[in-house]
């Protein structure tokens, strides 16, 4: 009995704190934008080697906390090389429910230029779309009041599958 | 006088689309399979490059402008991580008499942590010393951005980014902005090092320092600072032969206000007249793109700033003087492809060349 509730713990922990990262291809960023269409939506791009990313993300993870974040569109730029790390960031930080992204193509710019065409790399980079508004971009730490904006969104029902 | 010309754009050249290695299979210790390199020519025109693959820095050389190159020389025996993204890259430099001085940023444990490695050569390249850590603070914090150079005596200096005082004031929960430019240097070819010495606070953390030395040996510092709160402009400082320091002076008044990395750091080079050219980028409220600028130290005035490219994906620009002439070069993204561009000027930086694609790749690639 005991082991049989060993493998059972050991299998839903393992499975609960593994991230759905998706890989992020030349497509993804219409596919994304096509899905949040018509909805309130925070896009961040981000870098384990960025220090101001992380302190986003700290405040992502307490904000996610108190209110179970929805419409928040992780993408880490780092490539796959770092997927681990983006990993264990992504669950340290407890953002598992966010959707959750990295560049799988290492042709970079190709993938910044398909987000933004006047974006040459400096991070964080963040892109505040609300319904019939131009989207906002926003180079460095996001502003507070969005992402207070952020904490009354509900989440979709079915979550967006990346094209294979 | 053309060949001269070549050697230099050569490594634009040769140091373009190495990076894309990890995308495709690669598993030979060549040049092409390895990542960030950096180059130098000596003074018989021979290129050395140092490059890391699978957590070794290695050393080749070419005398036939890259179209062949030495068996790879592996620097450090025992593997370790090796920083290789963002502005990170080994160092190499080759004195006069044919000693070789290899830096990089070691990888250590925790996130954005590292140790700066020196190694030498005093056989001509054929062998390395066991590698050191030149940074005496053994924290696992930030020792990261190596900048290396030889003076016209044979002087080392290696300059880096480090995050001690950072890490002291978090500890008395003082507030400190960005990390702190520390240097090193040594007249014995790497024998014996001096302490190592704060040049300055509150510098912007994930942008390469670049260096030059002027006629009279005078080592010029400069890299991205964070002036007032966060405003991410640039700083000069030189220190003298008798290794005095001056005052930091600002060199860019972009007026850059931002708390992020832009992962982009100027270049600088001094010419035989003791004139400062710089080339940074910006996405400053005054100046956004790739800038080029030519600074007065005697009476602390920027002049000549000019724009080189605007366009939304200008980046990563060089800059070198050469035979009375300035060679600039950077990198932009065409949408489809990635161009390496250069112009030159023959009147210092007044009047420029038409711009001139270099290479170009539909790939990935590295910074020029």
């Amino acid at each position: 009995m005991r082991i049989y509730l060993l493998i059972t713990y050991i299998f839903f922990y393992s499975t609960s704190s593994f991230a759905e990262i998706k890989d992020f291809k030349i497509e993804s960023f219409s596919d994304i934008e096509d899905y949040y269409d018509g909805e309130k939506f925070l896009v961040m791009l981000w870098s384990v080697d960025c220090p101001p990313c992380i302190q986003e993300l700290t405040i992502l993870k307490e904000l996610n906390q108190k209110n179970n974040l929805s419409n928040i569109v992780l993408i880490n730029v780092d490539g796959k090389a770092e997927n681990e790390n983006v990993q264990d960031i992504i669950t340290m930080y407890s953002l598992e429910n966010l959707d959750n992204w990295i560049f799988a193509d290492s042709y970079m710019e190709k993938l910044r230029y398909k987000i933004d065409q006047n974006w040459a790399g400096e991070l964080p980079r963040s892109y505040y779309y609300e319904p019939n508004v131009e989207r906002l971009t926003i180079t460095g730490m996001i502003p507070k009041d969005i992402f207070f904006e952020m904490t009354d969104t509900k989440p979709k029902a079915e979550s967006l599958q990346q094209t294979p | 006088m053309k060949k001269k010309i070549f050697f230099v754009l050569l490594i634009a050249f040769n140091l373009f689309g190495t990076n894309y290695a990890k995308s495709i299979n690669c598993e030979e210790v060549l040049l092409h399979c390895g990542n960030t390199p950096s180059g130098t020519f000596d003074k018989n025109n021979i290129l050395w490059i140092a490059y890391e693959y699978n957590n070794h820095i290695y050393v080749i050389k070419s005398g036939d402008l890259g179209r062949s190159f030495s068996k790879p020389i592996r620097v450090n025996t025992i593997p370790h991580e090796i920083y290789t993204n963002g502005e990170n890259r080994p160092k190499i430099k080759v004195k006069q008499t044919g000693e070789v001085f290899v830096t990089w940023a070691e990888k250590t444990k925790g996130r954005f942590s590292g140790d700066i490695r020196f190694s030498r050569s005093l056989d001509q390249g054929k062998t390395f010393s066991e590698p050191i850590i030149i940074n005496t603070d053994r924290s696992l914090i930030g020792h990261r951005f190596d900048a290396l150079h030889l003076n016209k005596k044979g002087d080392l200096f290696i300059a880096w980014f480090d995050k001690r005082d950072k890490q002291e004031a978090k500890s008395n929960d003082i507030s400190y902005r960005g990390t702190a430019l520390y240097y090193i240097y040594s007249h014995d070819n790497g024998e014996t090092f001096s302490e190592n010495i704060k040049l300055a606070d509150h510098t912007c953390e994930c942008c390469r320092i670049t260096v030059d030395n002027d006629t009279n040996n005078n080592i010029h510092y400069l890299w991205r600072h964070i002036f007032n709160t966060n405003t991410r402009d640039h700083a000069l400082i030189t220190i003298n032969s008798d290794k005095l320091v001056s005052k930091m002076n600002r060199v860019s008044f972009d007026e850059w206000h931002i708390d992020s990395c832009p992962h982009h750091g100027p270049d600088m080079t001094i010419n035989e007249e003791d004139r400062i050219f710089y080339t940074w980028f910006s996405q400053g409220e005054k100046n956004k793109g790739i800038m080029f600028g030519e600074y007065d130290i005697k009476n602390d005035v920027i002049t000549n700033t000019q724009s080189t490219d605007s366009t939304g994906t200008a980046s990563h620009p060089n800059i070198i003087s050469f035979n009375d002439k300035l060679y600039h070069v950077w990198k932009r993204f065409s949408g489809e492809e990635t161009y390496i561009i250069g112009r030159i000027s023959s009147d210092w930086g007044e009047s420029w060349s038409r711009d001139i694609i270099i290479k170009s790749t539909s790939n990935a690639s590295d910074h020029p």
